[in-house]
């Protein structure tokens, strides 16, 4: 079935299953052994994030930093939306995105009381976080990652920190710029395949012309609090912002009319991982968790979504 | 132990170049068990020590001509030593992985994010 991924701001019923259904997955357990399914997608992009490629450097990790960045989450997401269509029983839902390039038109202190940070959507700032669906009560951080870059057992509420870092979130001019990199030669992603790189992934990901940090890393930035470290999906605002860095990739894919994914795997092994035809890194095999490739998928797999979902607009 | 869901592992073996240096499996049991009863899932990275986290290097060619730029930090914070995973990009920006989104062009700006990203590594204060 072709789902449609609509903006959060616009569908009441979809924004309350997804609030309803993260907390479901909290209490989902798929084996008896296992932590809930919530955490399990935590901690699987922790130890993507932890796990360099090459081995040999800790800057281009299995899913950030390099040309997976994209495939990797899109699978993430997929993975996600099908486990909240089984708890809310409902295989008609998609995703919801947060088109926050329209949030970065605002000023500054309106862009913290923007619509999305109300009670009945995400809930506001704060350390921990007091209002809306995820405060201390309806809302734990059951894994975190500290200083050394290893991932703890914690026992506390989310934490958020709008505009402390950086007090803007991107502009609709920033994502405009970003989908028109590289023209007329349009490259998804170029030597040396990481946060120097001058292409479309380095663009959207957020490292060209850094500082100060840009576009999907300027987002993670500009939330904070628990938003900032390897275990940032335990803010479940995680989703919506990949949801539409994904929605940029696919308006991008269609306005160049499917351009090439690179690395092709002729590329040599240190980016093992990143290339065509890698598997990407998973966390399991097992069926339940990932009913859909049971672990092994890899780029060219997911180039066309099209027969698991639609946006409902790729316009910008 | 349910070995039926034993065999989770990384899948990155999926190149054809035998001398690729293996990538650690991990089983999602094995890291619920550790989390419950240390506290903590320790990542295997390697031969990297503590000190190698300070460590950075940048290398480019130019002009046919080899570049090597070594940076070392040395890092306190209330006395005590500390070593963030820091890495210098070729724009003179420094990153460290645990944040993962974020690059700054003052190591010092840097510091206090890590303080406010780790709280339970830098308790006290106010
Ligand atoms: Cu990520």
């Amino acid at each position: 079935m072709v789902v449609t991924r609509v903006n959060i701001l616009d569908n009441e019923s979809v924004r309350n299953q997804f609030i309803r259904g993260v907390k479901l997955l909290k209490d989902d357990i798929l084996h008896p052994e296992w932590p809930n399914t919530y955490d399990l997608l935590v901690i699987w992009h922790y130890i993507a994030m932890n796990t360099f490629t090459p081995a040999s450097q800790m800057v281009r990790n299995a899913a950030h930093i390099g040309p997976v960045f994209l495939p990797w989450h899109r699978w993430m997401l997929i993975l996600l939306e099908r486990h909240l269509q089984r708890v809310l029983n409902d295989d008609n839902f998609g995703l919801p995105y947060w088109d926050w390039s329209k949030d970065g038109e605002l000023s500054p202190s309106e862009q913290k009381t923007a619509l999305l940070w109300s009670d009945a959507f995400l809930g506001g700032t704060g350390s921990p976080v007091t209002t809306g669906p995820f405060t201390e009560g309806s809302w734990k951080v059951n894994v975190a990652e500290d200083i050394d870059g290893n991932l703890i057992r914690t026992n506390r509420s989310l934490t958020r920190n709008f505009g402390a870092i950086i007090a803007n979130l991107p502009t609709k001019a920033e994502v405009r710029t970003a989908v028109d990199r590289g023209q007329p030669n349009v490259v998804y992603d170029t030597a040396p395949w990481d946060i120097n790189s001058i292409s479309f992934r380095n663009e959207l990901e957020g490292w060209v012309n850094i500082p100060p940090t840009r576009l999907h890393n300027a987002v993670h930035v500009w939330v904070g609090g628990d938003m900032l470290t390897g275990t940032s999906p335990n803010d479940p605002v995680f989703y919506l912002n990949h949801c539409n860095v994904d929605r940029i990739w696919s308006s991008w894919t269609k306005k160049y009319n499917n351009p090439e994914y690179l690395p092709g795997n002729n590329e040599s092994s240190d980016l093992q991982g990143h290339r065509l035809n890698d598997l990407m890194a998973s966390i399991t095999e097992d069926d339940q968790f990932d009913p859909l490739f049971r672990g092994k998928v890899s780029p060219k797999d997911l180039l066309d979504p099209s027969t698991r979902y639609v946006y409902d607009t790729l316009e910008l | 132990m349910n070995n039926d869901h034993n065999h989770d592992q990384n899948h990155m073996d999926n190149g054809s170049h035998g001398h690729d240096p293996p990538i650690k499996k991990h089983n999602i049991t094995e890291i619920n068990k550790m989390l419950n009863i240390d506290g903590k899932y320790i990542m295997d990275r390697g031969s990297h020590t503590h000190h190698d986290n300070l460590v950075s290097i940048r290398k480019d060619e130019y002009k046919g001509h080899k570049i090597s730029i070594t940076t070392t930090y040395d890092i306190e914070v209330d006395g005590k030593q500390i070593f963030p995973p820091l890495h210098v990009n070729n724009n003179g920006s420094v990153s460290a992985h645990i944040v993962p989104n974020y690059a700054s062009s003052s190591v010092i700006e840097l510091m206090r994010i890590l303080i406010d990203s780790f709280p339970e590594d830098f308790k006290g204060g106010n």
